[in-house]
Order: C-alpha cells, then sequence, then structure tokens
C-alpha cells in the first residue's frame, strides 16, 4: 500500500482542507493561546511574534488570557500542552 | 527531488514520537528544506534498499538516537536509528562525488550517552534536547544547524515556534470544522501532514 491511498482526509473533505488550510495561514484571527515558553507560560496574540506576558503557572497564564478574551481582546483562547499542541479552547464570540 | 534542498530524517514512529515528529518536520519544511522519512517509502521496493536510495538522494539528514535505550525490562532497544546512522556514514564514503558533501546532525534526549553506547562515534558533535521544554530546544537545535550548514537566512527559532503553534492550532480548527475528531492531527498520516505544512507555510503573508 503506498502511502497516499492511506490518506485520512480524502475527496470532497480534502478539498475543503486545503482550501481552509490555505485561509487560515492568510488570515489573522483574533485568537489568543496559552503557550509554554522556556519554562513558563506565555499569552501569545495571533499574528504577533513576540509574546505578550509570560506566567510561572499554566492555570494564572489562562486566568490572564480568560480576561483579556472576556474584554474583546479575543474571540477564541486555544490552550497549549507542553508539546505545543492544542489541549484545548473556548469560544468568546458573541 | 534535488539532492541539494532534501533531508532525510532518521527517527523513531512510534506513538510517543510522532509530536516531536511533526515540529521537527514543520522546521524542516519552513527552513526551505524537503523531508524525507522511511515511513513513506512505497512497500514495494525492499526496506533497506529504499532507505539507502532516501539517504542518497538527501544532502542533509537529522538522525535522533533517542531510543537507543529501552524504557522497560524485556523491552528490546531499537537499532534502526544508529543502523541508518551507519549508512549515512557508509555512503559519503561511496566514492560517489554529490555524497562526500553530504552532512548530517546527530541528536538525542540526553548528553554523552551516544559516547558511550556508540564509542565509534566519539569527537563528533551531538547535540541533546533534554527532558524538558523539548519543543523549543529542539526548533532551536536544528535551525542553527541549518544556519551552519546551509547559511544564514533562516527564520529566528522563536519565530519558529510561534509559527508552529499557529499552524498547529490552525490544522486543528480546520479539521474540527470537518467533523474530524479531536485526535485527527495525530492521526493524520505523515505524507498527508506534510502535505498541509507545506500548504499552509507557502500562503503564510511575507
Amino acid at each position: 500500500m503506498s502511502a497516499k491511498s492511506s490518506n485520512l482526509v480524502k475527496g470532497r473533505n480534502r478539498t475543503a482542507l486545503i482550501r481552509a488550510i490555505a485561509r487560515s495561514a492568510r488570515t489573522i484571527e483574533p485568537r489568543i493561546h496559552v503557550i509554554p515558553s522556556k519554562g513558563m507560560w506565555g499569552i501569545k496574540f495571533e499574528g504577533k511574534h513576540r509574546l505578550y506576558r509570560r506566567f510561572v503557572r499554566k492555570d494564572t497564564a489562562i486566568r490572564n488570557a480568560k480576561a483579556l478574551a472576556s474584554a474583546g481582546d479575543g474571540s477564541l483562547l486555544i490552550i497549549h500542552g507542553a508539546d505545543g499542541m492544542v489541549t484545548g479552547s473556548i469560544s468568546y464570540q458573541q | 527531488m534535488p539532492f541539494n534542498t532534501s533531508v532525510f530524517i532518521n527517527c523513531p514512529f512510534d506513538k510517543a514520537y510522532k509530536k516531536l515528529l511533526r515540529l521537527l518536520i514543520f522546521t524542516c519544511i519552513y527552513c526551505g528544506l524537503e523531508p524525507k522519512l522511511s515511513e513513506l517509502k512505497d512497500s514495494g521496493s525492499a526496506r533497506v534498499d529504499g532507505i539507502i536510495d532516501l539517504i542518497k538522494s538527501s544532502k542533509y539528514s537529522i538522525h535522533d538516537l533517542s531510543r537507543m535505550k529501552s524504557k522497560e525490562a524485556n523491552e528490546l532497544a531499537r537499532f534502526n536509528m544508529p543502523f541508518e546512522l551507519g549508512l549515512e556514514l557508509g555512503v559519503r564514503v561511496s566514492g560517489e562525488k554529490d555524497l562526500s558533501t553530504k552532512v548530517c546532525l546527530i541528536i538525542d534526549s540526553e548528553k554523552f550517552r551516544i559516547n558511550i553506547a556508540l564509542s565509534d562515534l566519539a569527537g563528533s558533535d551531538i547535540s541533546s534536547y533534554g527532558k524538558t521544554h523539548q519543543v523549543e530546544k529542539i526548533i532551536k537545535i536544528i535551525r542553527d544547524w541549518f544556519t551552519a550548514v546551509i547559511g544564514p537566512g533562516m527564520p529566528a527559532s522563536s519565530f519558529l515556534y510561534l509559527e508552529f503553534v499557529e499552524f498547529i492550532s490552525d490544522l486543528q480548527i480546520d479539521l474540527e470544522d470537518l467533523q474530524y475528531g479531536k485526535n485527527a492531527i495525530s492521526n493524520l498520516p505523515t505524507s498527508e501532514y506534510i502535505d498541509f505544512a507545506t500548504r499552509w507555510i507557502s500562503n503564510r503573508p511575507a
């Protein structure tokens, strides 16, 4: 079996995902990320290449990120794990 | 695929390593290189022959030897990675002109261990990414190595890390929008992941 035939995303879904990936790459959504950073936890706004702030504890970073999102600075809060992968998200859309 | 922009990745393909592999692949593509993995080879050809072909067609290679030690009693250590590193070093001296220009990066999760387990490599530079904060450390090791062997102009490692975070979020959200489950990223075949990462990176604003 070749690698190509074992794709998870097939047919129309594949076309839709390819379009979505291209669109996501170009668009900056008002999202806030909580990410691991140098042994601490940082808050990063989508599209910014500098952290907004760093905290010793993850829960403190999340609490501050939630406050920013609630104040209208983000429509989606994305929480990452120590490996950088997404572990959860909270929508703040009106 | 051009020899000068290909990088052969020799690493574990188990579930535990998958997240680091995603990171390795993303970093290589963002630095303008094309990752090649034995996992992607068509099973029609003999495995070792296929691996040698991949090694010969890649100027660069990254070898993660972190699975040289078993984690549990009665578990066997994996020898594929040191074996493929041996193949890499062997083809370099095979007499073919391009192959003598090949360069490789050897990484491990622990410092100095390789010099004991594989003493023939004594004197070689081996980079350790430790057991904590591996994501940022691996990006920095790979990015700095590309800068050393290819030249300046690579994105900063902190920039690459933040781009990786955004890419993973975009991919996760786009997959969930299409009703794929939360584990979709880890279930994506590597060839598919490479395709999506390449498309995302090529669409990033300059």
